[in-house]
């Protein structure tokens, strides 16, 4: 297995925030890395493992995540636009105080995940649960929620969490 | 399989290697022990290839290999992945285009193959639900053995780590000191006490976030706007700082909020032209920043109101400086929006 993004971290300067775009990621495994504050654009990780990967303070913009396991991964104060993730399973992880802007979340599972004081706004949920995950303070503007085909809007709300709480528990 | 396993499966090969050149050769002794040694080892593991080797549970010391999804199931080509190897039809049932159905996804790499259109209960090929048990099969089985971990932090031989240390904190101290000096502040602010700043209160170690935030709520204390920086004592209250106005005396929390700029990415040669503006980022950092003051307000040692919530606003990356005046009306026009102006301070934007 060729690990493509592991050997951009490593071909890093010291100090060098990591910059990156316009590049697709493919079956790879992304262990124990420290890329805080990183800017991320226009990237497509297909079936990439992430596991114990400190992105905190990054910025993604218009990046995909589709079948990506994410294990005790690092996303607080993150900021994401445009993000796609798509049957994805994230597990363990840290998104607190993480923003989200124009983007989905389809088929996704969040497990024993922390998402407290996240924002989320334009955003879509599909068919995405929560497991056992931290789901306070959650803010939310222009969210719709889809589940077994029927979509709730919701415009405004400061307790987001509970209504994804509800959509897990209902099946 | 299991590590119990092979070493039944090896001793019965060679017990019976064993036995078999007691009767049909002349070895003897030692000589027969480690021949019928080496042959039961051959049998067992010497047709693999090195290319397949790692795919083989049987090696031991092979649980640090995950196996990609596309070939969870090497026996059930039904369950490949099918954007590598071929469409697989989708098996939802039931589900019928209309207008309260959800979008799907785009076909592309993925190859919309396994969309949202399966049965709410998830069939058993179908990798997109996840509430399928497959779905969770991977990690489990990997992250259940203590060693997958260490068995791959082992293999891999990292050029260099990037986490943040003293001495690198020390260095953003220095750097820190000189640039307040160059902006004329006489400052006070003892490098251990930088270093405690720079401390992750959730980790207990230095980052280069917390390192960024420290540099604001610092000059912020340089400039003499506020005195007694430090973290909220109360870990729940999740906001970067905790000071007192120089003057009033009042408690306030901060929160240092830093601008991007996505020229960084173009200077790369990465394409830009579908990312939001700065300026649609300003307006909603501005708008999330209301949020963000109403959401700690009556926690145990947090803030009494909004008012007691500052943001900072950072516009040090913002390259073309003629950029900034609009990025400040962008964030107040945000804030406006969400219903509270209140408790915004810009700096780096000369």
């Amino acid at each position: 297995m060729e690990n493509k993004f592991e050997r951009i971290i490593e071909n890093l300067e010291e100090e060098e925030t990591l910059t990156l775009g316009d590049q697709t990621f493919l079956n790879e495994m992304i262990l124990d890395e420290f890329i805080q504050c990183s800017i991320l654009g226009t990237l497509t990780f297909f079936e990439v493992d992430f596991k114990r990967v400190d992105f905190t303070g990054s910025t993604f913009v218009n990046c995909e995540f589709k079948n990506c396991r994410f294990k005790d991964v690092i996303l607080r104060k993150c900021e994401f636009w445009n993000p796609t993730f798509e049957n994805c399973q994230i597990e363990r992880s840290n998104l607190t105080r993480a923003n989200f802007h124009k983007g989905t979340f389809r088929n996704c599972i969040f497990i024993k995940s922390n998402l407290t004081a996240s924002n989320f706004s334009e955003f879509e949920f599909i068919k995405t649960k929560f497991n056992n995950s931290d789901l306070d303070l959650i803010g939310a503007r222009s969210i719709k929620v889809w589940k077994l085909n029927q979509c709730t809007e919701i415009e405004e709300s400061s307790n987001f969490g509970n209504l994804l709480e509800n959509m897990s528990s209902d099946g | 399989m299991s590590k119990r396993k092979n070493t039944v499966l090896f001793s019965i090969l060679f017990i019976f290697v064993y036995l078999y050149l007691g009767k049909n050769s002349n070895l003897r002794g030692t000589r027969r022990f480690f021949i019928s040694l080496q042959i039961a080892w051959s049998l067992m593991f010497g047709r693999l290839d090195p290319a397949n080797a790692k795919d083989n549970t049987i090696i031991p010391g092979a649980h640090g290999f995950k196996p990609p999804i596309s070939r969870r199931n090497p026996n059930n080509p039904k369950l490949n992945n099918p954007a590598l190897v071929g469409a697989r039809q989708n098996t939802g049932k039931g589900v019928s285009p209309g207008a309260n159905k959800p979008p799907r996804a785009p076909s592309g790499l993925y190859g919309g193959a396994t969309g949202s259109g399966g049965s709410g209960s998830g069939s058993p090929g179908d990798d997109s639900n996840p509430n399928n048990p497959r779905f969770n099969t991977k990690s489990s089985d990997q992250c259940q053995n203590p060693n997958y971990f260490n068995q791959a932090q082992k293999n891999k031989k990292k050029k260099n780590s990037r986490q943040v240390n003293k001495k690198r904190v020390i260095e953003a101290y220095q750097d820190f000191m000189s640039k307040m000096k160059k902006k004329g502040y006489e400052v006070n602010i003892s490098e251990d006490r930088f270093l405690e700043l720079s401390t992750n209160p959730q980790t207990g170690q230095y980052d280069e976030k917390s390192i960024f935030e420290t540099e604001g709520g610092l000059e912020l204390e340089a400039n003499g706007m506020v005195n007694n920086l430090r973290r909220p004592d109360n870990p729940k209250v999740d906001l970067d700082f905790v000071a007192e106005r120089v003057g009033s005396g009042e408690t306030i929390f901060i929160d240092h909020k830093g601008m991007i700029d996505f020229g960084s990415l173009s200077d790369k040669g990465i394409d830009i032209s579908g990312f939001p503006s700065h300026e649609s980022v300003a307006f909603n950092m501005g708008k999330d920043s209301v949020d963000q003051k109403r959401k700690f307000i009556g926690m145990d040692q947090g803030p009494a109101s909004m008012e007691e919530v500052v943001h900072l606003y950072n516009f040090e990356n913002i390259r073309n400086r003629t950029e900034t005046p609009l990025l400040m009306q962008a964030v107040l026009n945000g804030a406006e929006q969400a219903g509270y102006m209140n408790g915004i301070i810009f700096f780096n934007y000369k």
